[in-house]
């Protein structure tokens, strides 16, 4: 039973994790940028929703909308007045502009909201589903369910919509993309604004259940990279599936290792696909 | 080299407070831990972000040898740059087929294994609440001074000796293969350098270095744990002075730590929480305005010897040529 009860929790965390790595492995798959500060976006977007929830006493759930709104006009700005500098620049302005901005927001939110831990009071937070012998916390369920419908959203909007299509044959051959008069830095804009707008909008739908402060981000961005690598840096399914994948692994891995060490299992998949697999378990790096 | 050398060696006489000597040493130690990031990630453009791993393998090992067993600094030092090059090797045999992005997010993926190993491994390395270096007595021997400007001369020296070899190297055929493997991989390789070997004598060097660091920030400091010697952050800082700074120069380290250890160290000066934080805005909005602006730091202001480290166009890209 406990088994069963590990891989539903493991289910429900990770459809968190494919939520913030499909923004990442957007943003890469278009531009080849490894986006440091995603993490650093879902800290901006649980935020939001802090003080949405403080302010105006929207529940989480509804400020994800907030959320993603926030952090898709400031990816785009990010977008337009950095990351385009940078695109044909060399590798270290590349990796290390996205770490520059991941210090940036954390050190300016640590300024303004200060280094202590906030959460909010929401009535399901407590609550359960019980099926069979196995607990369900509606939290964990709500967030799961956000995260199924943008990803079934986002998988629609790429594959069936003429902009879905643009911002895939961009990150096909950018080339070729200008020539069939695709606009590709109208696409670059709004790709960056949607990777940083899902990081903003898991960070609203984790708030019933999870503290939010300046670092948090740090807790996730190697977690999303595992995630990301694992379903192949670039492809969006890849990176639900690879989020369920670990997910379950980081709760399985409870089940016989000290919660101390629940990443370390982690960790050592993701240098285990690097080295076997860098291009994931779903194949070619590219927006799919 | 020779005005370098003058004014690290004179700079006790301008009578600084303890203080302003405290600063200056922490810079030392940083340069010295950065050049170890700088021989690999800067000289051939192999971007770690794991740099910590040797930072902190350098500050333990000899904290614990001398709180453990008594062992002096000075053997201890080198015993933990034997490990950090064992490390480095394992590492290196593992990470260094992987190019670009994959190769930094191996690295950052490493530290935090070897982060979480050393919080969970708590009888020996004290957990997350780190490991305390007793003051026993003054004495050359045991590395502990009464006076800031003792650990500053130590140091000093140690700077002078690092920026010998970062030259040296640079000079180096060593540094040769370095630079035409940053210039290009393939073509590098086709030229009969042995690419895995000469990434691995730069990254083991570099370790070298940074463990060293490490274990002067350790007496220095005199407080070891996992947040102030294994931690991205950690990994960031010593890639970040040699980026301000240079990366492609030896004296890149030196005049980005110089400038940020400094600041970071007034900013953070009054103590709360919110000053620090805006500290490292700081820190962050530099970094990005370098990278944006002049990816090759402030050496890359000055021509003559930015010519020394030629730079090259990026590559268009085959697609592009239509």
């Amino acid at each position: 039973m406990a088994l069963v009860q590990a891989v539903v929790n493991g289910l429900l965390i990770g459809g968190i994790y494919a939520l913030i790595s499909m923004g990442l492995t957007l943003i890469f798959g278009v531009m080849e940028i490894v986006n440091f500060a995603q993490g650093d976006f879902l800290m901006l977007g649980m935020y939001v929703a802090y003080f949405a929830f403080v302010g105006l006493h929207l529940d989480p759930m509804a400020a994800a909308v907030l959320g993603f709104a926030a952090l898709f006009v400031l990816g785009a700005l990010i977008e337009i007045g950095l990351v385009r500098r940078v695109l044909h620049g060399p590798q270290i302005s590349q990796i290390f502009l996205t770490v520059g901005i991941a210090i940036t927001l954390q050190n300016a939110a640590l300024a303004l909201f200060g280094a202590d831990f906030q959460s909010v009071r929401v009535p399901y937070q407590a609550s359960a589903l019980s099926v069979g012998h196995v607990q369900i916390p509606v939290p964990y369920l709500l967030a799961f369910a956000w995260s199924a419908a943008v990803g079934i959203a986002l998988h629609v909007f790429l594959g069936r919509t003429a902009f879905g299509r643009a911002i895939r044959a961009v990150a096909v051959n950018e080339a070729a993309a200008t020539l069939c008069g695709v606009n590709v830095r109208l696409v670059r804009m709004v790709t960056f604004g949607i990777g940083a707008g899902l990081a903003g909008l898991a960070g609203a739908v984790i708030l019933p259940y999870a503290y939010v402060f300046p670092t948090i981000g740090l807790q996730y961005v190697v977690i999303m990279f595992t995630v990301a690598v694992l379903g192949g840096l670039g492809n969006v399914t890849g990176a639900m599936l690879g989020g369920l994948i670990v997910g379950v692994t980081q709760s399985l891995s409870t089940l016989f290792l000290p919660s101390a060490l629940e990443n370390l299992i982690v960790f050592a998949i993701f240098v285990g696909v690097l080295m076997i697999r860098p291009a994931g378990i779903l194949g070619r790096a590219n927006v799919r | 080299m020779v005005a370098v050398a003058a004014l690290i060696l004179t700079l006790p006489l301008f009578h600084l407070t303890d203080y302003m000597m405290r600063v200056a040493t922490m810079t030392g130690v940083y340069v010295i831990a950065s050049v170890g990031w700088t021989l690999l990630g800067g000289y051939a453009n192999q971007i770690s972000i794991g740099q910590s791993i040797m930072f902190g393998i350098g500050a333990y090992t000899s904290t614990l040898l001398f709180s453990d067993f008594r062992l002096s600094p000075w053997i201890g030092i080198w015993a933990g740059a034997a490990l950090a090059v064992l490390v480095a090797a394992g590492i290196g045999a593992i990470v260094f087929r992987l190019g670009g992005h994959y190769f930094a997010l191996a690295t950052l993926a490493l530290a935090e294994i070897v982060r979480i190993v050393a919080i969970y491994v708590q009888p020996l390395t004290g957990g997350a609440g780190g490991v305390s270096l007793p003051f026993v007595r003054s004495s050359l021997w045991l590395l502990q001074f009464p006076l800031a400007r003792n650990y500053y001369e130590v140091v000093a020296v140690a700077v002078l000796l690092t920026l010998a070899l970062a030259r040296g190297v640079l000079r180096s055929k060593l540094g040769y293969r370095l630079r035409a493997i940053r210039d290009d991989e393939v073509a590098a390789r086709l030229a009969g350098i042995d690419v895995f070997w000469t990434k691995m004598q730069a990254f083991a060097l570099g370790a070298v270095l940074s463990a060293i660091g490490g274990t002067f920030y350790a007496q220095v400091t005199g407080f070891v744990d996992p947040d102030s010697v294994l931690s991205i952050t950690v990994s960031v800082q010593l890639a970040l002075y040699a980026i301000v700074g240079g990366a492609q120069v030896w004296w890149g380290p030196l005049l980005g730590a110089a400038l940020l250890v400094p600041l970071g160290e007034a900013m953070t000066g009054s103590g709360s929480g919110a000053a620090a934080g805006i500290a490292k805005v700081v820190y962050g909005l530099i970094l990005i305005a370098v990278v944006v602006l002049q990816p090759e730091g402030i050496a890359g202001f000055f021509g003559r010897l930015g010519a020394r480290s030629r730079r090259r166009a990026p590559a268009p890209e085959g697609s592009m040529t239509c």
